[in-house]
């Protein structure tokens, strides 16, 4: 049989309960393949080598992360990067654009509750920038999402293990969205607070929806109870920068609304999943943006 | 003391300005030799990213030239980068780049003199401004 | 000598122990925990309050609907919002849904391996019980299918919105849920009974540990609550000595940093003495919880363990019983007209303020608390979450138990096991916690 491992990085572990998603079909699935990794369900603590196909959930977050990462590269013939911290450092690449050694100030010394305050420092591992896993390591093949749905997972696990390469969606989430696409330009930016108008584009109506610059393959969920779609997915396929696809879009509205524009707050709605993949940590990398 | 040699990308539409500096390339005017050019079926072509990237890559200034308002091939390709450009500006001082290192105007298929003065006085200007803040990393 | 058990398996998050053993006695234990810190405090900071909700979503893949609970409340806290009380439903209705699958993974995949078929792991589960298995999944993804209904996704839904809930539910949605429900209960009865009967005959309440500690809970009327309430803290006797409005949880709770831990320990300032918190120290707290089915099973876990207990296996147990309570709860609330009412959003309007959002995730207590700018942008995150509130309890239990088992001349490894099933039933939510713990078994060499 072959084997599957699934080994976890800096994750909340979503991706892996987006598997366990699969519900009955989990039963058939472990009659089939030999599941020889998994911190949630298998009790086995190291990474066995000859491993068929690797999903890595999570993205690099410490020196620890760094190790594990190489060693289940070295250890499986095919590598994916699975969800979108794997694949482009996720929502905790927000933090790159604050300082390190101030973040971590504030979180061990500076909380209201926190008393004593020490930053640990001993038999911990190093933490660094958050990172896709492909800064690291060569990565065969993605599935994003924040999770990704549970039958993507499995689809291209099926067809990773037959040696064939999963089909991936070619098209956006405004392209799966009944509302759109936006046929006017709106009047003033809005805020997910205020509820919106019925069967209308929300784009159209003045929220920031990232819908045209979002790989598709979710049906829009979001907007279909009225929310705009944050872009969880990542980009649509071939676009290389999340956020600068939706500015290239939007670039109007944001010049008539934005009166100042801010990155730790505009970064929440550009590149809420992908800023570790994007060309301002490139800038911020090779040290050109200052760091607060 | 070395005299900077700024490095400048210019993206130029191909249905106007592109055509002009080729003319001037093979005329006698000539063009400042900082000047990097990438042909683009029209100036509305060219995205923040790629802006971005050029900087990214270590250009010292980023030119758009394109069509005359009203002239242009795809209707409003142009006006649509004049947008992006002054969006654009507004943002370059939050990744640490003077706004200046940016600019776009828009000619016709007929000036050469203009198209050469524009690129001459950006060249100038950066001259004046220094290199890419990045260049003076460590390990450029 | 050091033994290092790296990393505890079949628990949410990356955990390990160390335990430097000399002259067969445990001279330490250290619970490192290792998961990367991803500093949630930090980087929420200058984004806007509303989208904070999504954004806090994922510090969990588990729990993910109490985060968003707690965030949303934080937030409409700080902007003096009162949501209709049709939206309270919709999201007590959403967090049943959690608990379900939340509790329903625990106890099927993270616990009952470790009985039935030791060191084999779902796996082992899925090949020696099937039929269990199938149960189980049938009753977990109920509960993924109330989320989805209601929060619009499966994990991480998007549909909580400060002033209430952004879509309302169809009759048809709650009819099939409700009928699916009815059978969804009847199974999980099936199994809970399951679960007291292995435990009664394999005397299984006698290979955990007691822990005398005071315990941290919402409580509403004495009723048991995981949405609203006031907070309430009992002492090892069993006596109420504190109850609280959640605002005011600073001047209750302080944590302690470790330099070995990139988790934080919470104490109480009143008396430095550490809490528990979760599903035994709710089941301790409450009186009842008001529904009769479930009130039936609470009443036999108190014959059994008493009240309060503090047998840390009896926190699966109480975890079985809340399992019941979320289905018979979600019933309760799909049967009430409101539940498909419109009216679950009330116009919003950002100001200046300080919010705090508590809510009782599976695990615990959650704490979310904002300060935010009169643009309703967030200036200041200020996070408890519920596993960290337990950490400081495991350490001391896993010192203890392994001490015990040592001086009994049990092998390394049967005590390495012994202690990864104990650290299982408090259910750590790793992820949360870190905002972190590794057991190392330090073996030294001399």
């Amino acid at each position: 049989m072959k084997k599957i491992a699934i080994i976890s990085l800096m994750s909340d572990g979503g991706c892996h309960i987006a598997f366990l998603d699969i519900h009955e079909e989990l039963l058939q699935l472990l009659n089939q393949v030999n599941l020889v990794h998994s911190y949630m369900t298998v009790d086995r603590k190291d990474i066995p080598s000859d491993i068929d196909v690797a999903l890595i959930e999570g993205g690099v977050r410490t020196s620890h992360d760094v190790e594990l990462l190489k060693e289940a590269r070295s250890k499986a013939k095919v590598l994916v990067a699975m969800g979108s911290c794997a694949c482009f450092g996720g929502i905790p690449g927000l933090s790159n654009l604050y300082d390190l050694t101030s973040s971590l100030n504030y979180v061990y010394k500076g909380t209201l509750t926190t008393v004593k305050g020490v930053i640990p420092h001993e038999n911990v591992p190093n933490v660094i920038r958050v990172a896709p896993i492909s800064r690291y390591v060569k990565v065969d093949f993605q599935i994003p999402g924040c999770p990704p749905e549970s039958r993507e997972i499995r689809d291209a696990l099926i067809s990773l293990l037959k040696g064939e390469i999963p089909p991936q969606p070619t098209k956006t989430v405004c392209d799966e969205c009944e509302l759109g696409p936006p046929r006017k330009k709106p009047k003033r930016l809005r805020r997910i607070y205020e509820p919106p108008e019925p069967n209308t584009c929300l784009l159209e109506q003045g929220y920031f929806c990232m819908g045209p610059a979002t790989r598709a393959g979710c049906g829009a969920k979001c907007p279909r109870v009225g929310i705009p779609c944050d872009g969880c997915r990542g980009p649509a396929p071939k676009a290389l920068d999340q956020g600068a696809s939706i500015l290239n879009a939007l670039i109007t509205l944001a010049y008539e609304n934005i009166k100042e524009f801010s990155l730790k707050r505009h970064s929440a709605y550009f590149y809420r999943y992908s800023f570790a993949s994007s060309i301002i940590e490139d800038l911020i990398r090779k040290g050109l943006v200052k760091k607060k | 003391m070395k005299k900077f040699k700024p490095t400048i990308v210019a993206f130029l539409c191909r249905w106007s300005a592109y055509g002009v500096a080729d003319i001037a390339g093979i005329s006698r005017t000539g063009y400042p030799s900082s000047i990097r050019i990438i042909k683009v079926p029209c100036s509305g072509r060219v995205s923040p990213l790629h802006i971005l990237q050029a900087f990214s890559n270590g250009a010292d200034g980023v030119l758009i030239f394109g069509c005359l308002e009203g002239g242009c091939h795809y209707i409003n390709g142009n006006l649509r980068a004049m947008n992006r450009v002054k969006q654009l500006k507004k943002m370059l001082n939050t990744v640490g780049l003077n706004s200046d290192r940016l600019e776009m105007h828009l000619v016709g298929s007929c000036n050469l003199n203009k198209l050469v003065n524009y690129m001459k006085e950006f060249t100038e200007k950066i001259r004046k401004l220094g290199p890419n803040p990045l260049k003076l990393k460590e390990g450029w | 000598m050091m033994v290092r058990i790296e990393p505890v398996t079949r628990i949410e998050g990356h955990m390990a122990i160390t335990l430097v053993i000399e002259k067969n006695r445990v001279k330490n234990l250290q619970v490192n925990i290792i998961e990367s810190p991803r500093l949630f405090e930090k980087f929420m900071e200058g984004k806007p309050a509303e989208e904070a909700i999504r954004i806090a979503e994922r510090i969990c893949g588990i729990c993910y609907v109490a985060h968003g609970l707690a965030s949303v409340k934080a937030v409409e806290n700080a902007w003096d919002i009162s949501p209709p009380e049709a939206a309270i439903k919709l999201r007590r209705l959403l967090h049943a849904g959690g608990y379900i699958h939340s509790h329903m993974l625990h106890l099927a995949f993270l616990v009952l391996p470790d009985i039935l078929c030791p060191g084999e792991g779902v796996v082992g589960l899925a090949k020696k019980y099937p039929q269990l298995c199938k149960k189980a999944i049938f009753i977990r993804k109920f509960g993924q299918e109330v989320t989805e209904a209601i929060g619009g996704r499966p994990i991480h839904p998007s549909s909580i919105v400060p002033g209430g809930m952004a879509k309302p539910l169809s009759a048809e949605t709650r009819e099939s849920l409700l009928k699916k429900g009815k059978e969804v209960l009847k199974t999980a009865i099936e199994l809970v009974d399951f679960i007291f009967d292995l435990y009664e005959k394999h005397e299984l309440l006698n290979m955990y540990p007691e822990d005398p500690t005071y315990y941290m809970g919402l409580v509403k009327n004495g009723f048991h609550e995981i949405y609203d309430g006031k907070l309430h803290v009992m002492n090892p006797k069993g006596e109420i000595v504190g109850i609280f409005n959640g605002s005011r949880y600073v001047d209750y709770v302080a944590e302690d940093t470790l330099p070995y831990s990139f988790v934080k320990h919470p104490y109480l300032r009143i008396n430095g003495e550490k809490y528990r918190v979760g599903t035994l120290a709710r089941i301790n707290l409450a009186e009842k919880f008001g529904i009769p089915i479930t009130d039936n099973y609470l009443a036999k876990l108190r014959s059994i363990v008493g009240r309060p207990s503090h047998n840390v296996g009896a926190y699966n147990l109480a975890r079985a019983v809340e399992l019941i309570a979320s289905i018979e709860k979600a019933l309760e609330l799909l049967e009430d007209d409101q539940i498909l009412s419109s009216d679950i959003r009330v116009q919003v309007k950002p100001k200046a303020g300080v919010g705090v959002g508590i809510v009782e995730a599976p695990r615990g207590v959650l704490i979310h608390h904002y300060e935010v700018n009169d643009e309703g942008i967030i200036r200041k995150v200020n996070l408890i979450v519920a596993t960290q509130q337990n950490i400081p309890s495991l350490e001391k239990e896993l010192f203890q138990v392994a001490n015990n088992l040592l001086s009994k001349g049990v092998e390394l490894t049967r005590i390495e096991q012994k202690l990864e099933t104990i650290v299982r039933a408090y259910d750590p939510c790793i992820s949360c916690a870190t905002h972190l713990v590794k057991l190392k078994i330090v073996k030294n060499k001399k």
